[in-house]
């Protein structure tokens, strides 16, 4: 448990740092591109896109899936450049962006309820695991990491809609409180209220998966 | 064990946001005190962690350069003006024409206007009662004017010399009981 706490700190003080070194430069990309820049809003991809990449394949668990929802969400953002206040972080708003996009991309598949059922069962990356080690094949460390941490971000769809905008922007966006409440449109207040109920609705399915009775 | 209820979302916020505030303080005190609430953290707390190792470890990923060239491309696109909406569709008239000309069809068979209610008169009726002569009327006519009595005087008087279905007709209509109208 002190090892995570570690790194959770240290995560906090690395994105701390990037944030501050880049926080002059963008701010100076985004009024230019605000002002209708095209070459601004480039450097603004360039600078965010591998990250928001990295999301989008957590999300949807497929690479040119995740493409395309990156692309969208770039787009969207060019339109809707104006409405960014600056109240919170470019990229949590990207990232807000993004996982309405996913939403209305999964809205969009078929059948939505077979894949809505059978994308998160419970141990599910155990199950994978457990196929790739029948198969002879030994998975990387790396591999075996990133399989649980998809899955882990994938519980997330069980969550009503709001509950796990703010919860994927509190943990996958490293967002303060203050900068959810901005990018999602909403006081801070219903943000702690939202966060509360998507834990504590996660932490009931998750009991329900191991089989202890609340 | 279960949590106390008035204390489930600070301790969610907690396990959520560890810091050092007052609210956080109060909490901390009180789940020394609490079974329930401590399970309840513990169980919040691991979640936490999970979702942090989770963002942590999301496999890599590099942009294609296609996908930047793709939204450079879209970005630049100048956004259609009213002009260019208008000129977009009169391109395309056809469709348009063709609904809206199935429109009105449709329009007209479910809309279309009531018969009217008055009873047409057959026009062998009417071409009896114009070939009848003028006098005949005219006295049928005064003869009304003056008194109903008169009038059925006529009737019979007529009845009697001709034998047109017309006037028997009338006949029997004048002897049919009265009906409140």
């Amino acid at each position: 448990m002190s090892c995570v706490r570690l790194i959770e700190q240290a995560f906090t003080a690395l994105s701390t740092e990037v944030r501050e070194s880049s926080a002059i430069l963008g701010s100076d990309l985004i009024s230019r591109a605000q002002a209708g820049d095209c070459e601004a809003f480039d450097e603004i991809c360039r600078m965010h896109g591998d990250r928001l990449l990295r999301q989008a394949v957590g999300l949807s668990r497929d690479a040119s899936q995740a493409e395309d929802l990156v692309q969208e969400t770039l787009i969207a953002a060019w339109q809707s450049l104006s409405r960014y206040n600056r109240q919170c972080q470019f990229f949590t708003w990207l990232c807000s962006i993004l996982i309405r996009r996913h939403q209305n991309a999964r809205r969009r598949q078929w059948p939505l309820l077979l894949s809505f059922l059978f994308r998160h069962e419970p141990g599910q990356a155990d199950q994978a695991l457990t196929n790739l080690q029948d198969s002879g094949h030994e998975p990387s460390i790396l591999a075996e990491q990133s399989e649980r941490a998809i899955c882990v971000l994938q519980s997330l769809d069980r969550l009503p809609e709001p509950q796990r905008q703010v919860v994927y922007l509190k943990y996958y966006a490293d967002a303060s409180l203050e900068e959810i409440a901005a990018a999602v449109g909403c006081s801070v207040g219903t943000v702690k209220s939202r966060l509360f109920h998507g834990l504590d609705r996660l932490r009931h399915m998750k009991s329900l998966t191991q089989g202890v009775k609340i | 064990m279960n949590p106390c209820h008035n204390r489930r979302e600070e301790i969610a916020l907690l396990a959520s946001n560890p810091g050092e505030s007052a609210q956080a303080k109060s909490t901390r005190s009180h789940l020394d005190t609490c079974e329930g609430c401590r399970h309840y953290f513990a169980e919040l707390g691991s979640l936490h962690e999970s979702h942090i190792t989770a963002a942590l470890n999301l496999p890599n990923a590099e942009l294609p350069a296609r996908t930047y060239r793709y939204v450079a491309a879209a970005i630049r696109i100048p956004a259609p003006t009213a002009i260019t909406i208008l000129a977009h569709y009169m391109r395309h008239w056809r469709m348009p024409l063709v609904t809206a000309g199935l429109s009105v069809v449709a329009f007209l068979i479910l809309f279309r206007p009531a018969p009217s209610s008055t009873v047409l008169v057959p026009k062998t009726v009417a071409t009896a009662y114009i070939a009848t002569d003028d006098t005949r009327l005219s006295s049928y006519s005064r003869a009304l004017a003056q008194s109903p009595e008169a009038f059925d005087g006529l009737l019979a008087r007529s009845a009697a010399n001709t034998s047109t279905p017309s006037d028997t007709s009338l006949l029997s209509w004048r002897n049919a009981p009265d009906y409140d109208l």
